[in-house]
């Protein structure tokens, strides 16, 4: 036999991993590339997206030293985008924090975990002493695990007695939360990823596809080539990378498309697409007030947003608004995905109504192929904070603090009186680092995220983060947060631990830990516990031992829920490609389609009487009346800034396709740092000629919250009159121009639009 | 070393035309054209330090290629580095 090279073989094995995504065996009969080496193969989940892909980790000598996409994932079938594959190098990049720190005359030294700890425990007991439970908070991640997630739970609602937890996600999805649960009745979509290749249109709203979820894109991008006469509509006010697969691209001005969303709805009726006998038997017409209304009054609600006078509050044509409703109609499945785009916006959770009425009056949901399906920005988003309950209102497993029956459950399985889970919500971030600067909050405990750089208007808050005691669990050193922080603790990374994420698609999946964790580093969830026994909750923490044990008790907290995962222990899904709830017992498969034929919740308590009535689906969440969902008659708005003599421009910012986040992950790769180095500001060509801007000049970025100086990239990508600047880079923090003006309803903070003005530097 | 498994996605009526360019680059080795319009290559770099921009550079120079997605990446004797 061929003696063949090391490098041979590895290129090998590339070659077959590349080749089995698309279902090709390259070298049949071949099985050397898969078992014959020296490196262990471990099932695991991308850390990056929420998109969720399944990713084998490949260890050889206690490293981390290569990744490749699992074939077996339905989600990604093998393939993987540019950022996971450098993985390997974010755990073992140099910017790994290694020990614990403290600060000690303004600097930050090396500090043992006894005394760090210590310091924290003893700080914030002196807080709750003097000035209650209210006066610390919890900021934590939907990069956390959902079992990480659990722990700060139940330490700060259960043990401390404050609501005021709260993570990430609500800057990214608090809309998308409340879309769902007010026009379906409950969180997270009806369908899966698999709908994709099911469906003949897709309406992509406010996402740039390609660079954010490009998994999820290559699937679009696929189907689209197979089936020549899928069509795809793209809503953006920007030119981005998703365009190449687009039919149609609508490019409203920044915040103003909520017209446009009613303009489809008054064209699929008045043009016969509109499933009247759907829209009778499983929805309510609904007015802001909640009034309910009929068909007719809302055919003339409908009258104030004809595509002509759409076009007058969005800029996008009339008839090109015509044309995405027909497709929408006349396609026999339509999917709508967005993200970002329509989620941070003062009218989110409106927008995110919108998008929804067009599959409820066409009855495009519930069926293979139709679905409204919101993407998510995080990889554990889903799980560990909407269903984990790591947000001030909420509990884990859907459960509600306002509601005492939830309270005293919850608080029976953690093991302490009801009465410290307090009844009313936290603060929301927002409200949150605005006690921070106030002093109301005195004491912070941030976990796996960054809000001196992430959040909105960001400047504003770090004098909360300076003056106030705060304690930071990072993996990476340093960040913007640990700028502030008192006490920088050292967390175990992504294959230093195990637990479990669930993505975008309701799929909880099991992450092993395959290496010890890099220096001190320790598991968040343990420095949590560790913490809370050393603040006097030793009784509530002890039995806390492993991560199996976490899960379990969160899974029983699951138990006759909405998002059932009782069928998902870790023996169960450390074998599979994860389960899509609810899933109640471990011989139930998951579910594709909820609220119809084939859920379990569903067949079990609502088939029948769904039948009698003559219906197909029953909307049984939480929030929804009668088994229906709601169309809802929800007017324009306009963003809370909109452009003005003095700042003519709409900022608008996002992410690029190498990067994540604050960089704290990929800012240690050489190679995505080469590819996209530093921030830039994409000007439309006739805007930069009449400011006088040349490309590769640097320009003065000026919102009414600051100014920056960046790069211009003079390109067509925006529409005359908006201006984009991605978020990524510490030196260049377009956040501190974003404005923290939020959704009433879903607390999310007004990313996408805020008025600015450009100057030569 | 540093090595990646790549899947390139191109337009059906370019595949083969495509195919001959990409298995010219240096650092490229081509494993075929398979289901009309997946090319499944092996880029590889001396370090990772220029694999990224390779990828970008295919991406760029060669028109018709709608995407390259990675499957693969082996960092075996840089991760000490
Ligand atoms: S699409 Fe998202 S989850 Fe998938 S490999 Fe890329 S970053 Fe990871």
């Amino acid at each position: 036999m061929k003696k063949i090279s090391r490098k041979e073989f590895i290129k090998t094995s590339a070659a077959v991993s590349a080749a089995a995504g698309i279902g090709v065996s390259l070298f049949p009969g071949m099985t050397y590339a898969k078992n014959s080496s020296s490196m262990n193969w471990h099932k695991s989940v991308c850390r990056y997206c929420g998109v969720g892909c399944g990713v084998m980790v490949g260890e050889k000598d206690g490293k981390v030293v290569a990744v490749k996409g699992d074939e077996l994932n339905p989600i990604n079938k093998g393939h993987l985008c540019v950022k996971s594959l450098y993985l390997p190098k974010a755990i073992n990049s140099k910017t790994r924090l290694a020990h614990p720190m403290i600060r000690k005359n303004g600097k930050l030294e090396k500090a043992s975990w006894e005394e760090a700890l210590d310091l924290v425990a003893k700080k914030f007991n002196q807080i709750r002493k003097a000035h209650g439970g209210n006066a610390l908070a919890f900021y934590g991640s939907g990069q956390a695990e959902t079992e990480e997630t659990y722990m700060a739970n139940k330490l700060f609602k259960g043990c401390i007695g404050t609501n005021n937890v709260e993570g990430n996600p609500r800057l990214c999805m608090a809309s998308a939360v409340g879309g769902y649960l007010t026009s379906l009745g409950a969180d997270e979509p009806a369908g899966l990823y698999e709908d994709i290749e099911k469906s003949e249109m897709f309406l992509l709203v406010g996402s740039n596809t390609a660079e954010a979820h490009p998994i999820v894109f290559e699937r679009i991008m696929r189907h689209k080539n197979k089936n020549p006469n899928v069509k795809i509509v793209v809503i953006d006010p920007r030119k981005t990378p998703t365009d190449q697969v687009g039919d149609l691209h609508l490019f409203p001005n920044p915040g103003f498309d909520l017209a446009i969303f009613n303009a489809m709805a008054f064209v699929l009726i008045n043009e016969g697409y509109a499933d009247k006998s759907f829209v009778e038997k499983h929805t309510f017409i609904k007015d802001n007030k909640k009034n309910i209304h009929t068909f007719e009054d809302y055919k003339k609600f409908l009258e104030d947003f004809t595509p002509e006078k759409a076009e007058k509050i969005s800029g996008v044509p009339a008839q090109q608004i015509i044309k995405a409703a027909r497709m929408f109609g006349k396609a026999k499945t339509s999917m709508s995905l967005w993200t970002m785009g329509l989620n941070q916006r003062i009218g989110g959770v409106w927008a995110n109504n919108l998008i929804h009425n067009l599959h409820l009056l066409t009855g495009k949901i519930g069926v293979p192929g139709s679905d409204s399906f919101s993407l998510t920005g995080q990889p554990n988003a889903c799980g560990g904070v909407r269903e984990g309950g790591g947000l001030c209102h909420l509990l884990p497993g859907h459960h509600l603090v306002v509601k005492e029956a939830h309270r005293k459950k919850v608080a029976k399985v953690w093991g302490v009186p009801a009465s410290n889970i307090q009844p009313k919500p936290g603060k929301h971030t927002i409200a949150m680092f605005s006690a921070l600067n106030a002093g109301e909050i005195k004491g912070i405990y941030i976990m796996c995220t960054n809000p001196a750089h992430s959040l909105p208007n960001s400047r504003k808050y770090w004098k909360g983060l300076k003056e106030q005691f705060v304690v930071v669990a990072e993996s990476f050193f340093p960040t913007m947060t640990t700028e502030y922080a008192d006490v920088v603790l050292p967390a175990a990374f992504w294959t230093e631990k195990e637990g479990v994420y669930g993505c975008t698609e309701r799929r909880s999946q099991y992450m092993p830990k395959v290496v010890e964790p890099q220096g001190e580093a320790i598991w968040d969830a343990f420095i949590l516990r560790d913490l809370a026994k050393k603040m006097g909750f030793d009784k509530e923490f002890a039995k806390y031992e492993t991560a199996e044990i976490m899960w379990d008790e969160y899974r029983g907290l699951t138990a006759g829920k909405d998002m059932n995962l009782m069928g998902a222990p870790y023996s169960r899904l450390k074998k599979v490609r994860g389960l899509t709830w609810p899933v109640p017992t471990e011989d139930h498969p998951g579910t594709y389609k909820r609220f119809t034929d084939g859920d379990p919740i569903y067949d079990s308590k609502w088939s029948s009487k769904a039948k009698s009535d003559g219906r197909r689906m029953w909307f049984y969440g939480p929030k929804a009346k009668d088994g229906k969902a709601t169309i809802w008659m929800r007017p324009h708005k306009d963003p809370a800034e909109v452009p003005s003599k003095e700042y003519p421009y709409a900022l608008t910012t996002g992410r690029v396709l190498e990067h994540w986040h604050t960089l704290t992950m990929t800012g240690t790769s050489p190679q995505l740092n080469r590819a996209v180095p530093k921030a830039y500001v994409e000007i439309h060509p006739s805007d930069a000629k009449k400011e006088g801007i040349k490309n590769k000049e640097m320009v003065l970025v000026e919102s009414p919250r600051g100014k920056l100086e960046i790069e211009a990239r003079v390109i067509d990508r925006p529409i005359p009159g908006t201006i984009f600047v991605p978020w990524h880079w510490p030196e260049s923090p377009i956040n501190v121009l974003c404005n923290d003006a939020f959704d009433p309803g879903s607390k999310e903070p007004e990313y996408k639009v805020a008025a600015a003005k450009i100057t030569k530097a | 070393m540093a090595i990646t498994g790549v899947v390139i996605l191109v337009e059906p009526n370019k595949a083969e035309e495509i195919l001959y360019e990409v298995s010219h680059l240096d650092d490229v080795t081509t494993y075929g054209l398979h289901k009309e319009n997946n090319i499944v290559a092996v880029i590889e770099g001396e370090n990772s330090k220029n694999l990224e921009n390779k990828i970008n550079q295919i991406k760029d120079k060669i028109d018709g290629i709608l995407g390259i997605f990675p499957a693969y990446a082996n960092y075996e004797e840089e991760i000490d580095e």
